[in-house]
């Protein structure tokens, strides 16, 4: 494993009962990369992150921080990376800050309880993240994307060294969603971080990450380099998954070229 | 809301919570007073303090004792219905949920019937809770997939056979003398307890309750799912059982102690909850005091409005009942 390697991942597959649903999965997650994970409805996005979080069981190995993750425990495993599920299943009356300062639990003893500073870097991500003045609001209260808004503010105070995110994206609006996403590579790039993060917008993956990684019915259908490979190319790879699609190259006021996907 | 406000906001709820605290833990201490002075037979503070024998006997095995368990009784039921309704993730969960008070009835009617003394039924009361307690926990752990439902499920099957048991011990029991001890032991009452028999149930209790209390905060991520919580640092089965196993036996020492009493578990933490704008280990231990207050003084109530003393949980729902639809008629709640 070479030293800007964060996460490997090899020959990793899973199942639900008898159904395979993952199948000879392999990749490798870098030092400072937002890595996509795309793919239609049920193709096995969610059910990958789960088994990279040991929270569903799985074959093959997973290495993080360069230790097999197989003998870690639940606290060890949460000291290395965090999760942004696709919806909390929070269900009890708490204020947005506590919330948010669960994320530390992984770092506090049994007999501890947050610190000052964690409760200021607590309400700081808060404001990054547009919720600010709202740590005493009642969680249940709030709308959904803001709920998602809480949760990812939960998984980033943790500051781990890797983070996976399941369609963080969903109940966002427009411009919530790009504003977070800025947000989360300002986290990771330049701070020897990476991220792995499952993505229906696919404007939004082609925009922030370094790399796809495309799934199709369980297994890897192939893996894009959005920022050296060439457009066609990467077009090829998105119809295998999405059908006719076609790509479009624009360029925002900066001058810095993005592409744009449109059904063909 | 700008800054400001917002810390304005948050200093006048900071505020009332320390009031209704101050008001909460007055209102108990004027309760065990009362209880301490009100029953058949009376004393006064001169006789005690000239030193009457029979007065100082009166006051430690019957009053002190008795307004000791309502304290501590209540506290422990208002304390154990908040982790139940926070770690279920339902507000209607309260100890009864997984079979504890089947348990201990079937326990102590198997005391009664078997064995004499009020130190025997206590003991088996406890032995039935616990027993019942264990049997769900290790049904409910041969799903591996840790559900609140799984939990819910093996209780309700748990309670179903100790109904059972308690059925086929009713109907072995002598209907003069047994059978009306089974149901005076069902309906529950603080009356008859001996103060030197509740001291290992008391321990056990402060226990349960200090450990209720460090594991707050985990208890709190518990009402997340599965995946969150393994997430958050904590091996979410595990702690789950921890924390369920040491809330019921805090309700396991109550009850063996007092027979069955309902509501308090359930209907405290409500209360509580909408009187402080919280939820931390303030707001659990103001479920405590909710449920210690209620208790004590329904245990007030039910050995001074009649001419015999009357069931316990009677007055813990007339007396829950209508404040907590006052508390909800006045206004809905924000943490």
């Amino acid at each position: 494993m070479s030293s800007t390697e964060l996460v490997k991942v090899k020959n990793l597959s899973a199942r639900y009962g008898k159904k395979k649903i993952l199948s000879d999965i392999s990749f490798e997650l870098k030092k400072n990369e937002v890595v996509g994970l795309l793919g239609t409805n049920g193709c096995g996005k969610t059910t990958l992150i789960k088994s990279l979080c040991k929270i569903i069981p799985s074959e093959g190995s997973i290495v993080i921080d360069g230790t097999d993750v197989s003998s870690w425990s639940s606290k060890t495993f949460a000291q290395h990376c965090s999760l942004v599920p696709q919806k909390s299943g929070i269900g009890i009356d708490i204020t947005v800050l506590d919330v948010v300062l669960m994320g530390f639990n992984p770092f506090l003893s049994i007999l501890e309880k947050p610190s000052k500073v964690m409760i200021s870097k607590a309400e700081e991500m808060l404001e990054l993240l547009g919720l600010k003045n709202r740590e005493f609001d009642n969680f249940l209260t709030l709308s959904e994307g803001q709920k998602h808004l809480v949760i990812i503010a939960r998984a980033l105070v943790a500051n781990t060294n890797v983070l996976f995110m399941d369609e963080p994206e969903s109940s966002l609006d427009f411009a919530v969603r790009y504003d977070m996403m800025t947000t989360l590579k300002k986290q990771i790039v330049g701070q020897d971080k990476c991220a792995l993060v499952s993505l229906h917008d696919i404007n939004l993956a082609l925009h922030f990450c370094d790399k796809l990684i495309l799934i199709k019915d369980g297994k890897i259908s192939s893996m894009v380099d959005v920022v050296n490979e060439d457009i066609s190319s990467i077009e090829q790879e998105l119809r295998d998954i999405y059908g006719s699609i076609r790509l479009l190259s624009t360029k925002d006021e900066a001058g810095k070229e993005s592409l744009i996907i449109v059904k063909a | 809301m700008d800054l400001v406000t917002a810390q304005s906001e948050q200093r006048k709820l900071h505020k009332r919570n320390i009031l209704v605290f101050v008001m909460g833990g007055i209102l108990l201490c004027a309760l065990f007073l009362l209880s301490l002075f009100v029953g058949k037979y009376p004393f006064t503070i001169e006789g005690l303090l000239a030193g009457d024998d029979r007065q100082w006997l009166v006051f430690r095995m019957l009053r002190l004792s008795r307004a000791v368990v309502g304290v501590v009784g209540g506290f422990a039921l208002g304390i154990a219905g908040y982790v139940y309704q926070t770690i279920f993730r339902n507000e209607l969960a309260s100890p009864d949920i997984i079979g504890v008070a089947s348990g201990a009835s079937a326990g102590a009617a198997f005391g009664i019937l078997f064995f004499a003394g009020s130190i025997a039924v206590t003991v088996c009361a406890f032995g039935g809770a616990f027993l019942a307690v264990v049997f769900t926990l290790l049904l409910a752990s041969m799903d591996r997939s840790g559900k609140n439902a799984t939990v819910i499920l093996a209780g309700i099957a748990v309670h179903a056979f100790a109904q059972t048991i308690l059925m086929c011990l009713k109907l072995i029991a002598d209907p003069e003398k047994e059978l009306a001890s089974i149901e005076y032991w069902i309906m529950g009452s603080l009356n008859g307890i001996d103060g030197d028999s509740i001291g290992f149930n008391i321990l056990l209790i402060a226990i349960s309750v200090v450990i209720l209390v460090i594991l707050h905060r985990r208890t709190l991520i518990l009402a997340s799912d599965e995946g969150e919580v393994k997430m958050l640092g904590l091996d979410a089965n595990a702690m789950r059982l921890v924390v369920i196993f040491t809330a019921t036996i805090a309700v396991a020492s109550v009850v063996s102690m007092t027979g069955l009493i309902s509501f308090i578990g359930l209907v405290a933490p409500h209360i509580a909850k909408r009187l402080i704008k919280n939820n931390n280990v303030t707001t659990m231990i103001l479920c405590g005091i909710t449920g210690s207050c209620l208790l004590v003084a329904s245990d007030i109530l039910a050995r001074s409005v009649a001419a015999t003393e009357l069931p316990v949980s009677i007055f813990t729902s007339i007396i829950g009942v209508p404040f907590l639809v006052f508390i909800i008629y006045k206004g809905g709640k924000e943490v």
